[in-house]
């Protein structure tokens, strides 16, 4: 038996255009896109060799992180042709492709470690008071539901500091 | 056994060659394809290229060396793309006005030379 091998493109869409309003986007919406952007770049001879295997697997609306399917072979393709993405579904978008994993689970891991690395940053970008403390609620909380997780695993009582400071000091 | 009146030399070359030299006639659905001019000529194979291969593959580098009056034209392809190229010149099938038409692949060769002689033509 042989397995069909694929490869995870890891991608945030980034909105331009600054709107309070939460732009509807779907994967239905996110494959056309990907569809039409393969069909403009390599013609159909690149749609054909992909369409076998493409499809959206993964996509949240919250943080803008979709992940996208292809087989190994034809990754070049996918991964030149997502560049070239300007529309979703009538907003103007950006791709950015952070990540090309092997599987959605080294996808979802690499995921969690950006995330980590950014929340900081969100931290120092903040203006009001306000927001601030909401990101370090969320910080905090995050941190807690790690710990949480990992003393679990561990069977390690929780430990009594905070867990905030762990993250310091482990960074 | 080698007859002496009749000489024959065979030239083999083991290198790999850059590009492939490929003849072509075009043909288009009622119209005269001898009035096409080298630009026009050029154009509706870029459409050719772009139409199978898109944009990144239209940016293949095809070379037009010479064009007959009646629609035949030598080419010159990089061979590392040649055989992408040579299938987007053969899939093509409608010029942009909705006019059928065909390149036909008469030869090919990794020298220009060999384009001289047609064995398939010779009486």
């Amino acid at each position: 038996m042989v397995r069909f091998k694929n490869r995870y493109i890891l991608c945030e869409v980034v909105f331009p255009d600054k709107k309070k309003e939460i732009p509807r986007i779907d994967t239905k919406s996110v494959y056309f896109a990907v569809r039409d952007a393969i069909l403009d770049a390599h013609g159909d001879y690149g749609l054909g060799a992909v369409q076998f295997s493409l499809s959206v697997k993964y996509l949240n609306i919250k943080t803008n992180i979709i992940i996208i399917r292809v087989e190994r072979k034809h990754l070049n393709i996918v991964a030149s042709s997502v560049v070239f993405i300007k529309k979703v579904a009538s907003h103007n978008i950006i791709m950015k492709t952070l990540h090309v994993g092997g599987s959605i689970r080294a996808c979802q891991k690499f995921l969690i470690s950006y995330h980590k690395k950014n929340l900081p940053l969100l931290y120092s970008g903040c203006e009001t008071e306000e927001q601030r403390a909401k990101v370090m609620q969320s910080i905090v909380e995050a941190c807690d539901d790690l710990q949480n997780l990992t003393s679990r695993t561990k069977l390690t009582a929780p430990d009594s500091s905070s867990a905030l400071n762990n993250l310091m000091s482990d960074d | 056994m080698v007859d002496a009146d009749v000489k024959t030399k065979c030239f083999i070359s083991e290198k790999k060659q850059p590009y492939l030299y490929m003849k072509v006639s075009l043909t288009i659905d009622g119209e005269d394809v001898g009035q096409l001019t080298p630009v026009q000529y050029k154009y509706l194979i870029m459409q050719a290229l772009k139409e199978t291969l898109g944009q990144i593959g239209a940016s293949y580098t095809v070379d037009l060396l010479k064009l007959s009056s009646n629609g035949v034209a030598l080419l010159r392809l990089p061979r590392g793309y040649s055989d992408k190229l040579w299938a987007a010149l053969t899939m093509y099938g409608a010029t942009p006005a909705k006019r059928r038409c065909a390149f036909r692949v008469l030869q090919v060769s990794p020298f220009l030379m060999g384009l001289v002689v047609d064995s398939r033509w010779q009486q």
